[in-house]
C-alpha cells in the first residue's frame, strides 16, 4: 500500500487506539487519559488537514479490503468526505477538551472517554465510508458506541432513554438494512459514485428503486430525526452536555444528514432522484420537520429539550438543500453540515456551563445569568443569531444559499418556509436572551460552584468561544479559500457541472 | 503606495470603533477603552472630509463584499460620524446608574461602527449585516435603561427588527437572484428590470420603514425616543437615517424607473405618516417623544420626495442626489435641538435660544432645494405644496416652545449628571454650523472643498413661488410655536391633569379623540414572544395542538412505537412498490 492509502486507515486509528487504550486504564490514571486523548484528537487533525490539501492538489486516498467475493470494505477521502472529517476531527478536538473538563472528577470516566473516542472513529468512518456496506457497517458502530454515552449517568431516565435511542437506532439501521441488500441484488454494486449509479437500470425497477429511497431515507432520518422519527433526540438530552454537544453537532445527527446526502448524490444521483419524483416529497418532509421542530422549541422551558428541538429542525435544512436539487441550494445544505456543527455545539457548551456552574437547567432560571457568566452568553448569543440567520454569523450564509436555490430551482415555497423558521428560531432564542442580558438576576443561583474570579474552569469556557468564534469567522469570511462554503461549492460543482 | 494607504482608510474608518470595544473585554483597559469612545468617530469624520472618492474590494468577506466612498457615502458617513461624536460625548459620564458603563459603552461601539458600514457598504449583504448588527445594538442600548418604558420600547424595537430583517432578506435574496450579484450597482438594475415594482416596493417600505418609522411599523420609534438617554437619541437619529433613508437611496434607481402608481401609494403613506406624527407630536409634551414625532414626520418627508420621483422620473436624480444632503442637514439640526432642550435659563440663555432657534429654522427650510424641482408648476397645486414639510415646521414650532418647559423626562434620565452647560452649547453649535454649511452649500450650489464637489446640487431660482413656499414653512414654524405658546397654560394631553381649566364639553371631546389617538398610537402588542410565537404560530400554540403534540410524543418515544413505525414505513415501502 502506497502512503497515500494508509492515511485513511491512520484517521480511523487516529482515535480507535487511544479508545481503546483509555477503557484499559484505571479512574485515577487522569494525565495519562488527558494525554491519549488529546495526542489522539490533535493527530487526527493533523491527518485530515493532509489529506485536505493533498484532496484540493488532486491527490487521492483510498483503501480497500474485500469483505465477501464482489463485496468490499473500502475507504476513500473524497471532497464530501473531507467536509464532514474537517467537522468532525475539529469538532472532537474542541469537545474532547470540553468533556475532560466537564467531567473532572465524575466517576466512569474511562469508560466515557472510551466510547467517546469509539464514537468519533465511527463517525469518520461514516465520512470516509467509500461504499453503502462500509457506510452501515460503521453507521451500526456509531449506535453502539454511542449507546453507553447516553446511558451514563446510569439513572431510570437514561436508561429508559437508552432504550428508546436503541429502538429507533436499530430499527433505522434494519431498514438500512434491507434497502442496501434489495439495491445490490438490482445493481449489483455498492459503491458510491458521483450522480449515482442506479439511474442506468431499466425503468421497469423505478418503483422498486422508489422503495428502496423511502427504506434508505427512513433508515437514516431516524439519526438526522426527520419527523415522526425524532422523538429519540429529545429524551437522549439526558446524557452529560459533551455527549450533547457529541450527538447533535458531530455525530449523530450528522451522520444521517450526510447519509442522506451520500444517498441522494451518490447512489441516486440528484437528477435521476428529481425523475424518480421523491425529491419532492423529501423537501416538503425536511420543511415540516424545520417547522414542527421550532414550533415545539417555544414550549420548551427545559434549557436542553429546548436545544434538542432546535436540532429536529436545524438538521432538516441540510436535507432540504439536498432536496431542493439545484447546485446553489446544494451548496447551502452542505455548508449547514457545517455551520450547524459550530453553533449548536456552542449552545449546547453554553447550556453545559450553566448547568455545571449554576445549577441552571431551564430557560426561566437564566434571568440575569449574563451578569454574572458573560463571556458564556457571548458565545450562546453569537451561536443564538447564527441560528436565526442573522448576519455575520454561519447561519445566514446557509439561509442565503437555500433562498437563492430555492429560486433557481423555481420553489419558492421554501422562501416562506426560512422566512417562517427564522421567525420561530427568534422566537425561541431572542427571550432567552434577553432574560439572560437584561433582567434582574435572582439573589441565589440553584447550585453555584465557585470559580473565584472567573465565570466557570478554564477548560469549560475556552471551546465555546472557540467554536462561537468560528462561526462568526466562518460567515464573516465565508468566501476565503478553504472555507466551508468555498469547499461545499467545490462539491456542488463536481456533482452538477464537471462532466 | 496613496491609493493603498487611501483604500486602506476606508477599513481603518469603519473598523476603528471595533478596537476599543475588543478592548473592553480586557478588563485592565476598560477605563482606556471607554475613554476613546467619544474620539472613535474622528477617522470616520475625516475620511468623509478629505479623502477623494475611492472603492475597496472585500472579496473574502461575506459573500463578497465592497466599501465605496462616493457622494452618498460621503453625507452618510459625514452625518454618522457627527451625530456620533455627540453621542460618544454625552454616552461617557450619563448613563444609568446601575449598569457598568463597559456595557453601554460596548453596544455603542458596535452601533457605531455599524453605522459607518452602512454608510460605506457597497454591496446589499454588508448593507443588511450592518444593518442588523446596528439594530440589535441600538435594542440593547434602550433596553440599559431598565425602566418599563425601556423595556415596552426594546420589546417593539426587537418585534419589528426581527420583521424588517425577514422582510429586507427576501428582498435582498430575490434582487441578488435577479442581478446575479449582491453589489448595489447589480441590485439597482435588477430594480429597475423588476415586472412587479409594487411587491419589490412594498418589501422596500416595509423592510425599511421599520428603522425610518413609517407609519403602520413605527411602534418603537416615540418610546424609544421617550426611554432613551439623549445620548441614545442623538445616535437614533444617525440608526434612522443610515439603516433606512439610505436604503432607498441606495436601492432604488430614481430617474431610471416610472413608478406611478406606487408612487400615489408612497404619496398616501408619507401623508398618513406625517398626519399621525402630527396629531401625535401636538398632543405630547413629553419633548423625547415629540422629538420623535418630528423624525417621522421627516420620514413622511423623505418619502414624499422619493414618491415624487417615482412619478417624474425626469426629476428622479436630482431628488436621489438631494436627500442625502437633506438628511445631513435635518439630522444635525434635530441633534442640536435635543442638546438644547432643556436650557432655557441661566447663563447664555438668549445665546442658547437663539441656536435652538437657528437649528429649527435649518430644519424646516431642510427641502427648499427639494421643492425648487417643482418650481415650475402651480402655486398651489396641493401635491406640490409639501404638506409634509409644513407639518415638521408646526412640529418644530412646538418643540420650540417646549424648551425649558416641564416634561415627562423618565426618572432614569432625569436625575442623572448630565454634560455640562456650556459643553452642550458648544457641541450644539458645531452641528448647527454644520446644518447650516450644509444648507448654504445646497443654496449657493457650491461645495466647502474639492472632496465634496461630486456631490450634486440643484441651483435655486428664486422665483416667487419659491419665496411663497419659503414663506409658508417659516409661517408654519411660528404657528406651531405661537399656537404652543398660547395654549401652554392647558396642561398637555399626556400629563394626568390634562383635563384641568379645559371646560367639560371640550374636556368629553378632547377626551374621546384622545383615546382614539391612544388606541392608534399605543397598539397594545403583546410581549415579544407572544407577539412573534403565538401570533405567528397561533394554530401551533393553541391548547389542542399542544395536547396532541404532547400526545404524539409520548407515543412516539416507547420502544414499541418506534419498532411498529419503522416496520410500517417498510410495509408502505414495499406496498407502494408493488402497487407501482
Amino acid at each position: 500500500m502506497t502512503f497515500e492509502a494508509w492515511i485513511p486507515l491512520l484517521v480511523l486509528c487516529s482515535s480507535l487506539v487511544p479508545g481503546l487504550l483509555i477503557f484499559a486504564l484505571d479512574e485515577s490514571r487522569v494525565r495519562l487519559r488527558t494525554t491519549l486523548n488529546l495526542a489522539g484528537a490533535l493527530t487526527k487533525l493533523a491527518l485530515v488537514g493532509l489529506m485536505l490539501w493533498g484532496v484540493a492538489h488532486g491527490h487521492a486516498y483510498e483503501v480497500r479490503f474485500t469483505f465477501l467475493p464482489g463485496l468490499d470494505l473500502a475507504l476513500r477521502a473524497g471532497p464530501l468526505a473531507l467536509l464532514f472529517l474537517v467537522l468532525s476531527s475539529l469538532l472532537w478536538l474542541v469537545t474532547t477538551i470540553y468533556a475532560i473538563g466537564y467531567l473532572e472528577g465524575s466517576p466512569h470516566r474511562s469508560r466515557f472517554f472510551g466510547f467517546f473516542s469509539l464514537c468519533v472513529t465511527a463517525t469518520v468512518g461514516v465520512a470516509m465510508a467509500a461504499d453503502m456496506l462500509t457506510f452501515l457497517l460503521f453507521y451500526e458502530m456509531l449506535t453502539l458506541a454511542t449507546y453507553p454515552l447516553v446511558v451514563h449517568r446510569g439513572t431510570e431516565v437514561a436508561r429508559r432513554a437508552g432504550q428508546v435511542y436503541l429502538a429507533y437506532t436499530i430499527g433505522g439501521g434494519a431498514l438500512m438494512l434491507l434497502g442496501i441488500v434489495w439495491l445490490y441484488t438490482l445493481t449489483g454494486t455498492l459503491e458510491f459514485t458521483p450522480r449515482g449509479f442506479v439511474s442506468d437500470l431499466d425503468p421497469s425497477h423505478h418503483p422498486a428503486l422508489i422503495v428502496i429511497f423511502v427504506f434508505l431515507i427512513a433508515g437514516l432520518g431516524v439519526k438526522a430525526a426527520l419527523i415522526p422519527l425524532h422523538a429519540w433526540l429529545p429524551m437522549a438530552m439526558v446524557a452529560p452536555a459533551p455527549v450533547s454537544a457529541l450527538l447533535h453537532a458531530v455525530a449523530v445527527v450528522k451522520a444521517g444528514a450526510f447519509g442522506i446526502v451520500r444517498v441522494v448524490y451518490e447512489v441516486f444521483g440528484v437528477e435521476f432522484a428529481a425523475v424518480l419524483g421523491v425529491t419532492l416529497p423529501l423537501a416538503i418532509l425536511a420543511a415540516a420537520t424545520i417547522l414542527y421542530g421550532s414550533l415545539r422549541a417555544i414550549f420548551q422551558d427545559d434549557l436542553k429539550r429546548r436545544l434538542a428541538f432546535s436540532t429536529v429542525s436545524q438538521v432538516s435544512y441540510i436535507i432540504l438543500g439536498v432536496a431542493i436539487a439545484s447546485p446553489i441550494a446544494t451548496i447551502g445544505g452542505l455548508v449547514h453540515l457545517v455551520h450547524q456543527g459550530l453553533m449548536k455545539i456552542t449552545l449546547f457548551f453554553c447550556a453545559g456551563n450553566l448547568a455545571e456552574t449554576l445549577g441552571i437547567h431551564k430557560v426561566s432560571e437564566m434571568n440575569g445569568v449574563g451578569r454574572r457568566m458573560p463571556w458564556t452568553m457571548v458565545a450562546f448569543t453569537i451561536a443564538a443569531f447564527g441560528m436565526i440567520g442573522a448576519p455575520p454569523v454561519a447561519g445566514f450564509v446557509t439561509k442565503w444559499y437555500l433562498g437563492l436555490g430555492a429560486l433557481d430551482a423555481g420553489q419558492h415555497w421554501v422562501l416562506v418556509v426560512l422566512a417562517a423558521s427564522s421567525l420561530l428560531n427568534a422566537a425561541y432564542f431572542l427571550p432567552i436572551l434577553h432574560a439572560a442580558w437584561f433582567r434582574e438576576p435572582p439573589s441565589t443561583w440553584p447550585e453555584e460552584r465557585d470559580f473565584g474570579r472567573r465565570e466557570t474552569a478554564r477548560a469549560l469556557l475556552w471551546p465555546p468561544l472557540v467554536t462561537a468564534l468560528a462561526a462568526v469567522l466562518a460567515g464573516l469570511f465565508a468566501a476565503l479559500p478553504f472555507s466551508p462554503l468555498e469547499w461545499a461549492s467545490f462539491i456542488a460543482e463536481q456533482e452538477f457541472t464537471r462532466p | 503606495v496613496s491609493a493603498v494607504l487611501l483604500q486602506s482608510a476606508l477599513l481603518v474608518a469603519l473598523v476603528w470603533p471595533f478596537v476599543p470595544a475588543s478592548m473592553l473585554a480586557v478588563r485592565a483597559v476598560r477605563p482606556l477603552a471607554i475613554a476613546l469612545l467619544p474620539w472613535s468617530p474622528l477617522p470616520a469624520l475625516a475620511l468623509a472630509l478629505l479623502a477623494p472618492d475611492q472603492a475597496l474590494e472585500l472579496p473574502e468577506t461575506l459573500l463578497g463584499s465592497g466599501l465605496i466612498l462616493d457622494a452618498t457615502a460621503r453625507v452618510f458617513l459625514a452625518a454618522n460620524a457627527l451625530l456620533w461624536l455627540a453621542a460618544g460625548w454625552l454616552m461617557v459620564g450619563r448613563r444609568p446608574m446601575d449598569v457598568p458603563e463597559w456595557r453601554s459603552a460596548i453596544l455603542a461601539l458596535i452601533a457605531m461602527g455599524s453605522g459607518f458600514a452602512l454608510a460605506l457598504a457597497n454591496d446589499g449583504l454588508l448593507w443588511f449585516a450592518a444593518g442588523t448588527l446596528a439594530g440589535y445594538a441600538f435594542y440593547g442600548l434602550i433596553l440599559q435603561g431598565s425602566t418599563r418604558p425601556a423595556r415596552m420600547a426594546g420589546r417593539r424595537l426587537v418585534i419589528l427588527l426581527v420583521l424588517s430583517d425577514l422582510l429586507l432578506f427576501e428582498l435582498f435574496l430575490i434582487l441578488a437572484h435577479a442581478a446575479g450579484g449582491t453589489s448595489f450597482d447589480a441590485l439597482r438594475g435588477a430594480v429597475a428590470a423588476t415586472d412587479s415594482p409594487t411587491f419589490v416596493l412594498s418589501l422596500m417600505t416595509l423592510g425599511f420603514g421599520v428603522k425610518v418609522g413609517v407609519l403602520g411599523v413605527h411602534f418603537w420609534l416615540l418610546p424609544s425616543f421617550q426611554a432613551g438617554t439623549p445620548a441614545v437619541r442623538v445616535a437614533l437619529i444617525a440608526f434612522v437615517s443610515a439603516a433606512g433613508l439610505l436604503g432607498w437611496v441606495r436601492l432604488l434607481p430614481l430617474g431610471e424607473i416610472a413608478w406611478p402608481a406606487a408612487g400615489l401609494a408612497l404619496h398616501w403613506l408619507a401623508l398618513a405618516t406625517t398626519g399621525y406624527a402630527l396629531v401625535l407630536g401636538m398632543l405630547k409634551s413629553e419633548r423625547g417623544a415629540l422629538v420623535g414625532s418630528i423624525l417621522m414626520a421627516l420620514t413622511g418627508q423623505w418619502l414624499w420626495a422619493i414618491a415624487g420621483a417615482l412619478q417624474r422620473p425626469e426629476l428622479g436624480a436630482a431628488v436621489g442626489d438631494q436627500l442625502p444632503m437633506l438628511a445631513l442637514q435635518a439630522g444635525a439640526g434635530l441633534a442640536a435641538l435635543m442638546l438644547l432642550e432643556d436650557m432655557d435659563t441661566g447663563r447664555l440663555a438668549r445665546l442658547r435660544g437663539v441656536i435652538a432657534w437657528l437649528a429649527a429654522v435649518l430644519i424646516a427650510l431642510a427641502p427648499m432645494p427639494l421643492l425648487g424641482f417643482w418650481v415650475d408648476d402651480s402655486l398651489v397645486a396641493p401635491e406640490r405644496l409639501w404638506w409634509p414639510s409644513i407639518a415638521v415646521a408646526l412640529l418644530l414650532g412646538r418643540f420650540l416652545a417646549r424648551i425649558g418647559a416641564p416634561g415627562l423626562t423618565s426618572p432614569d434620565v432625569a436625575g442623572k449628571a448630565f454634560r455640562s452647560i456650556g459643553g452642550r452649547t458648544i457641541l450644539a453649535s458645531c452641528l448647527v454650523i454644520t446644518s447650516l454649511v450644509a444648507a448654504l452649500t445646497e443654496l449657493i450650489a457650491d461645495m466647502p472643498t474639492d472632496v465634496w464637489s461630486p456631490i450634486q446640487t440643484v441651483t435655486v431660482e428664486w422665483s416667487a413661488a419659491f419665496l411663497l413656499w419659503m414663506a409658508s414653512l417659516s409661517a408654519a414654524l411660528l404657528i406651531g410655536w405661537a399656537g404652543s405658546l398660547l395654549l401652554r397654560d392647558l396642561p398637555a394631553l399626556d400629563t394626568p391633569d390634562w383635563s384641568i381649566g379645559a371646560s367639560r364639553a371640550l374636556r368629553e371631546r378632547i377626551r374621546a379623540l384622545r383615546g382614539y389617538l391612544h388606541r392608534l398610537a399605543r397598539i397594545q402588542l403583546p410581549g415579544w414572544r407572544d407577539a412573534i410565537a403565538d401570533g405567528l404560530a397561533a394554530i401551533a400554540s393553541g391548547p389542542r395542538f399542544r395536547a396532541r403534540a404532547l400526545q404524539a410524543e409520548t407515543i412516539l418515544v416507547r420502544w414499541a412505537s418506534a419498532l411498529v413505525m419503522l416496520i410500517l414505513i417498510g410495509v408502505t415501502a414495499v406496498g407502494l412498490g408493488v402497487g407501482r
